[in-house]
Parts: structure tokens; sequence; C-alpha cells
């Protein structure tokens, strides 16, 4: 295929995703109001923790740098959310797999780019609360940025969502073996969610916990970006992150072909 | 030529079985007890280009598993096909642009935007050149009377209209094979008359080699010359449409009108009744008895009048459904 065949379908896909996304506007609404509230809650569960005492650090956080965590990590979690597994669990469970199958187009870069698109108004959306929460961290709380660290932060976004689409793109795909999964989603979230620091920071779980979910993919979606630009990764740290990351973005991507080959040989083989 | 051509195409599905209740249930935990299911066995048949087809068959039959092979979705158990030179499973992408399939119970369409947004995501798919696609848009878009419809989302349209939209859909990158699945189902009487004509003005136009199933004969009369009767997997008839009650030892269909309603149970006493509507009895008979039917009923029943013609289609194809096809 043309690259410019190949970039013009896919194109497309984004723009559809695009513009359906536009037909659920009140969703929106849901989105701010689903990022705000955890972000609420979890600081005034860290003001009781904290207590009066200024000077006070937990799991190497001071109030302030716990505040700002709790809000960048909360709306990173929110830019990088997918929600593409319901429907390739669907194609996969009712079939409707087949009229992709039959069409010259690459499902994987089908989902990927009307995802995308989808993502796209509700992710600018997130990306101004962003900005406005680091401008009120700045005025309230002295938090500081460098323009090093929002350049860094861009560049792990990128890895981020790219490593989280392709983890729920493996657990999707396991809807060719098993019938029901619907639940799976829910669970396995919360779980990256929680691995990937994205209720709280890992430290929480111990300095051991933490040597090795460095080393794991999950860090990467959350707290690696949210750590970044907080400027509390050293760095001589950063390169090697960025290389752990880099590295399980290609096992990921081994991972999902090889399982979508094995499925489609099953879903071939099964029919539905 | 042949465009399609199947050679003792073979699919078996295995499953386990499923008690019932809750001992069942726990049973199976425990031991499964495998089932093997022969969906499509030894089909063998080649298809002209250019030719309307129908597939027929009951629920069940195998139609859709087979048309799952052609159009390259499913894995045959054993046996082999090509259509239009391909294997079709192998899903070359050569292939993948010269077909279509449309099944009528699933969309292709994204429902929440209007059908021309598919349409040009269709075109980006396969990579149709912008002249080309304008110039089939406009002539299918006349030709399904579809204009007012196509800035309306999808999932507002009536099912007559958003099947019109999926066989546009599906026609606009022109494959050389098209496979429907149930086109008309669920459909009024209008709207399956309208898809019917459009087939027709479709396939003269574009001369597409189109396999069609259906349950609704009035589809397959107007659009087949030849139709392929699949049943329990394997082919019980294949050939032109009006060869079919031939193969019954053509069958007639006897009408009488009588003066008064007669019992039931008196009309029940002759081979071949069917059923009474009014003072209309209607009965089945063999061609070779015609005849000893008609002067008996004469003498015995209360006859104002009689007609003797063939057997409707219906009664053809039911037959050979239940197998009793005189071989």
């Amino acid at each position: 295929m043309s690259d410019a065949a190949a970039s013009m379908k896919y194109g497309k896909c984004f723009s559809l995703g695009f513009k359906a996304a536009f037909e659920y506007r009140i969703n929106f609404l849901f989105t701010v109001a689903g990022a705000v509230s955890p972000v609420v809650i979890q600081t005034v569960l860290w003001i009781a923790l904290y207590g009066q005492d200024p000077a006070a650090t937990l799991f190497g956080f001071t109030f302030a740098q716990m505040v700002a965590y709790t809000v960048i990590g909360q709306l990173v979690n929110r830019l990088v959310r997918t929600g593409f597994e319901y429907e390739l669990n669907n194609d996969i469970k009712s079939g409707t797999l087949d009229r992709y199958l039959v069409k010259p187009v690459g499902y994987f870069g089908y989902r990927l780019f009307s995802f995308l698109g989808d993502k796209l108004v509700q992710s600018l959306l997130m990306a101004l609360l962003l900005a406005a929460g680091v401008i009120a961290l700045v005025c309230t709380l002295g938090f500081s940025i460098t323009p090093a660290a929002v350049v860094l932060f861009i560049i792990s976004l990128a890895a981020a969502f790219t490593l989280n689409f392709l983890l729920f793109w493996c657990v999707g795909l396991a809807g060719f073996w098993l019938t029901e999964i619907g639940f799976m989603f829910e669970a396995s979230r919360i779980v990256i969610i929680t691995l990937a620091g994205g209720i709280f920071p890992i430290s929480v779980f111990g300095a051991r916990a933490e040597r090795i979910l460095a080393l794991l993919p999950f860090r990467f979606t959350i707290q690696f970006p949210t750590e970044l630009l907080c400027g509390r990764i050293p760095s001589q740290e950063i390169a090697p992150a960025f290389g752990i990351a880099a590295i399980w973005i290609v096992v990921l991507t081994a991972l999902s072909q090889f399982l979508w080959r094995r499925g489609l040989r099953r879903f071939a083989a099964v029919g539905s | 030529m042949s465009i399609i051509q199947l050679d003792n195409l073979c699919r078996n599905f295995t499953y386990y079985e499923k008690q019932a209740g809750l001992r069942g249930s726990f049973k199976n935990l425990f031991a499964r007890k495998m089932i093997t299911k022969e969906a499509v066995k030894n089909i063998s048949f080649a298809i002209d280009e250019g030719k309307t087809v129908g597939f027929l068959g009951p629920n069940g039959a195998g139609k859709t598993t087979t048309l799952k092979m052609l159009s390259g979705i499913m894995h045959p158990t054993s046996g082999s096909a090509k259509v239009l030179g391909f294997t079709p499973w192998q899903r070359k992408k050569d292939f993948r642009m010269q077909i279509a399939i449309v099944m009528g119970q699933r969309s292709q369409l994204w429902s929440d935007l209007p059908a021309l947004e598919s349409f040009d995501l269709n075109r980006a798919i396969y990579e149709i050149d912008k002249v080309q696609y304008k110039n089939t848009l406009d002539e299918l878009v006349a030709l399904f009377g579809i204009e007012q419809q196509l800035p309306v989302q999808v999932r507002r349209l009536s099912l007559g209209e958003r099947m019109k939209m999926e066989i546009v859909a599906s026609l606009l990158h022109r494959p050389k094979v098209l496979f429907l699945d149930e086109p008309t189902i669920g459909l009024d009487i209008i709207s399956q008359q309208a898809i019917r004509d459009l087939l027709k003005r479709l396939n003269s136009k574009f001369g597409t080699t189109v396999m069609l199933t259906s349950h609704y004969l009035s589809d397959i009369e107007d659009l087949c010359e030849r139709i392929i009767l699949i049943n329990h997997g394997s082919v019980v008839y294949d050939g032109a449409l009006s060869g079919v009650n031939e193969t019954l030892a053509g069958r007639k269909t006897v009408r009488l009108i009588l003066s008064e309603q007669p019992d039931v149970r008196r009309l029940s006493a002759y081979d071949g009744f069917r059923e009474i509507e009014g003072s209309c009895a209607r009965f089945e008979i063999d061609r070779a008895g015609v005849r000893a039917f008609s002067l008996r009923a004469l003498e015995e029943l209360p006859v104002i009048d009689l007609t003797i013609e063939d057997a409707p289609l219906e009664e053809g194809i039911a037959r050979l459904y239940r197998g009793e096809a005189d071989e």
C-alpha cells in the first residue's frame, strides 16, 4: 500500500471518530466532572494526613508536591485513558469483526485512529484543564515548571498513550478466548491505574515495590510523565527511563500482534 | 468463465454439549462432551461472471457459513475454493479490493453519522479515485433514490433506507463479486420490492456477479435464473429456477370451487389435500394422477369450478428442504 493511500485511510478513520464524538456533547461535561471529583477527594485526604505541619513529608512528597502530583496525575490518567476495548470486545463477540476483515484496511489502525479522533476533543479539554491546574498550582502552592520539563512531559505523554493503548489492546484481545470479559476491563483498569501511580504515588508501596514497578510498563503511563512535569526525576534517570518505555512499546507491540494472529485464527475457526 | 469455484468445500464446527439445569452445569465443569457438527459438507459448484445466483436453504443449512468462507472470513475444514482466482481465506489485499459482502443483520455504517461519512471512509479504504467515486456515487444515489437521506444520521433511517445505504456503501468500489446475505430480511413488501429492483438494475448496469441468500422466494424469482439449494450442508438442487418443480416430477395444484362448504374430514380423504379457504379447496397432485383425481372430485363433490396449474415454487422448495426430491 502506498503511504499516501494508507495515511488517507487512517486519516479518514480519525476524522470520523472526531465527528462521531460530537454527537455526545453531554459526555464532555461528565468527563470533566469525572476528572475533578477524585482530585477533590484525594486532596481532602492528603490535607488530613499531612495535618498542620507545613514541613511534613510523606512518601518523599511535601504537601504541595503531593497536591501537584494528585492534580497532574489525574489529568494524565484521563489523557491516556482508553475506551476502545469495549468496541473491540463487541466486534469479536458479536462477529462484527467480519465487516473489517473483508475490507482492505488494518483493524488495529482502524480502531487506533478512530479512537484518536474520538478522543481528540476530550483530550483538548483535558489539556486545558491541565494548563489551568498547573497555573493554579503555580499561584497557590509556589509550584514551578521549566520549559524543558514541559517538552519532556509532552514526549512522555505520547509514550504513555502508546503503552496504555497497547496494554488495553492486549486485554481486549482476550475476548477471542473468553466470552464475557466486560468485568475484566474495569478490574484490569483499576489494577493498571494503581500500579501506574494514578491513585497515589507508587512510593506508597515501599522502596522495593517501587524498584520493581520502575521496570514494568505501568508507571510510564501515569507516574513518569507526571513526575517529569513536576521536575521530580533526576536528569541522569530520564534517558534510561525513556529507554525502558521504548522496550516495553516494542514488547507489547509484538505481543499484541501475536495475540491478534492467534485470535484471528480462532475467530476464523469458531465463527459466530 | 467461472469467477467463483468451490471444490468439495467442508466446514465442521465443534462445541461442547451443555446439559440443562444446575446439575448439568456442575457436571460440565468436569466432563464435557465434544460435539462435531458438519455445517458444510462437500459443496462443489461454479458460478460464471456476471450471473446472479440464488443460494437457498432452511435456517442452519450452511448458507452463511459458505458465504463467510467465500468472502474470506472463515477457513474451511477441508476442500478448496477460488474467487476471482484467489483463495478467499488468504485475504490478499487484491482480493479484498474486488469483493463485498452485505449481511442484512449487520451494519457496516457508523450509526451516529450520516451515511455519506461512511461512504467517504470506504472511498479512502478502497483507494477510489475522487472522480470515479463521485460518478459512482451519483449514479447509485440516482438509482436508489436516496438523495434526501444522505445527510441523515444512519440510526435515524428506517430499516429499508438503511439497507439501501448498506448496499451503496458496498458498491462504491465497484466490486466484481457481491455476496448478499438476506438483504431483504425484516423489510416491508415495498422496500423488498425496491431493493429487488435495484439489484436487478445493478446487475445489468455494472455486470456484478451476485450470490444472494434469501428466505423470500419472490427475491429469488425476480433476480435469479439459477438457484443452488443446500440443506444439512449439502447441495440438493442446482439449476434453473423453473426446473425446481420438474425435479419433483411435475406437481400440479388443483383448486376446486364448491357450491357448499364441505366437511374438512371429507376432503381429507383425498390424497394431496392442502387447505380450504371459504369455498375454495386446494390440492397438490402428482401430474400422473391429475386426471383420476379430477374425475373423482367432479363425481363426488359439489364442484362449480376446477383449475389446474403448476404447483407454486414454495411447495417445490419446501419439498426439497424436506429431502423429498426424486433423484
